[in-house]
């Protein structure tokens, strides 16, 4: 009985968590409201952030897509490490410290990462740190020079956060398909695809 | 519980605390401060003393509480923003506990610890992201 009280206490928890947590996300954005659009904003404004520019979105994917290659524990390493360096970054930004060519950087991000998978080079763990590591500097500071005139700093960080996880694991996922036939064959091409779509805006093409 | 407990203490001897004693920056840049060590400890699967976690806790609940220090006004009132923010501070602290708890000991499944890490680490980067903020404000 004090089982089943148990689990139905945890369940009931657990829906609180489900429909309270999604609402204290988006109960922001109506309070990061502003009538000029172009301004930044909140959540919404800092989770559509590295959706809108696709140099960040195939770096993040990139990083998942290639944790995902290396398999354990890179699949989870990786996507701890990024976000952490990657907020070293922006403080960077935040405090005004230059840094030179961020946006052929983040260009470089995609196009190291991509031929590495495209390639299928399995490197030790630390060097794989190391590398997604400088690039992440590159992401934050970008992210950290906007962020200081958003309209609510933290529901942005929360949300460029937030998105540039989810991104890793779209990455994470798709890269899991290295597990059944053809797989390796499909995120080796993706890997190809992102080396040249980095290149593209590297070149200025895209 | 016993971690419930002290935040919940915690946060009313800081609502007790005058709010002038310290300004919101110095307040804000301490929380991050402990949501950065509290976040990065988890992301990197360090394993805390029990009294350790307690000690977080509580410091997290008397900054909270500093933080949520009420105007003065009749005592029913606020009798009633205390036991409000007593209940919001206990909620949204108890939610991811509960989450976390149910997942890693009931459920026993090996990817959700792993999530919780990168979770962490995304805490981390915002509550460091943060703290810069605040000290780059004049």
């Amino acid at each position: 009985m004090m089982i089943q009280n148990r689990s139905i206490c945890l369940r009931t928890s657990t829906l609180c968590a489900a429909v309270i947590l999604p609402l204290l996300l988006w109960g922001q954005p109506a309070a990061a409201h502003t009538e000029d659009p172009g301004f930044v904003g909140g959540f919404m404004s800092g989770f559509s952030h590295p959706f809108y520019g696709w140099d960040h979105v195939l770096a993040m994917v990139a990083v998942g897509l290639w944790g995902a290659f290396l398999g354990r524990p890179a699949i989870w390493i990786l996507p701890i490490v990024f976000p952490l360096i990657m907020a070293f970054g922006g403080v960077l930004g935040i405090a005004g410290v230059p840094l030179p060519a961020v946006e052929a950087g983040i260009a470089a991000s995609s196009v190291v990462l991509g031929v590495l998978i495209a390639l299928a080079l399995r490197s030790p763990l630390w060097i794989a740190i190391i590398v997604v590591g400088c690039f992440g500097i590159f992401h934050g500071h970008a992210h950290g020079t906007e962020l200081p005139s958003a309209n609510s700093p933290i529901t942005y960080s929360i949300g460029f956060v937030l998105a540039t996880g989810l991104l890793h694991l779209f990455g994470i996922a798709f890269g899991l398909l290295i597990g059944v036939p053809g797989g390796r064959l499909a995120v080796r091409t993706a890997g190809a695809a992102i080396a040249v779509g980095g290149l593209s805006f590297l070149l200025g093409v895209w | 519980m016993r971690v419930l407990a002290a935040f919940s203490i915690a946060f009313v001897a800081g609502l007790a605390i005058p709010p002038s004693t310290f300004t919101l920056s110095t307040i804000g840049l301490c929380l991050m401060g402990l949501a950065l060590a509290a976040s990065a400890l988890v992301a990197l699967n360090a394993s805390l003393p029990a009294v350790a976690v307690v000690a977080f806790t509580a410091a997290a609940g008397l900054l909270d509480g500093i933080a949520s220090a009420p105007d003065p006004d009749h005592w029913d009132v606020v009798a009633a923003f205390v036991a409000g923010n007593v209940l919001r501070a206990a909620l949204i602290f108890s939610i991811p506990l509960v989450v976390a708890d149910w997942f890693i000991r009931e459920k026993r499944w090996q990817w959700a610890k792993i999530g919780i890490r990168m979770v962490a680490a995304w805490i981390a980067a915002i509550a460091l992201l943060m703290q810069a903020l605040i000290l780059a404000t004049p």
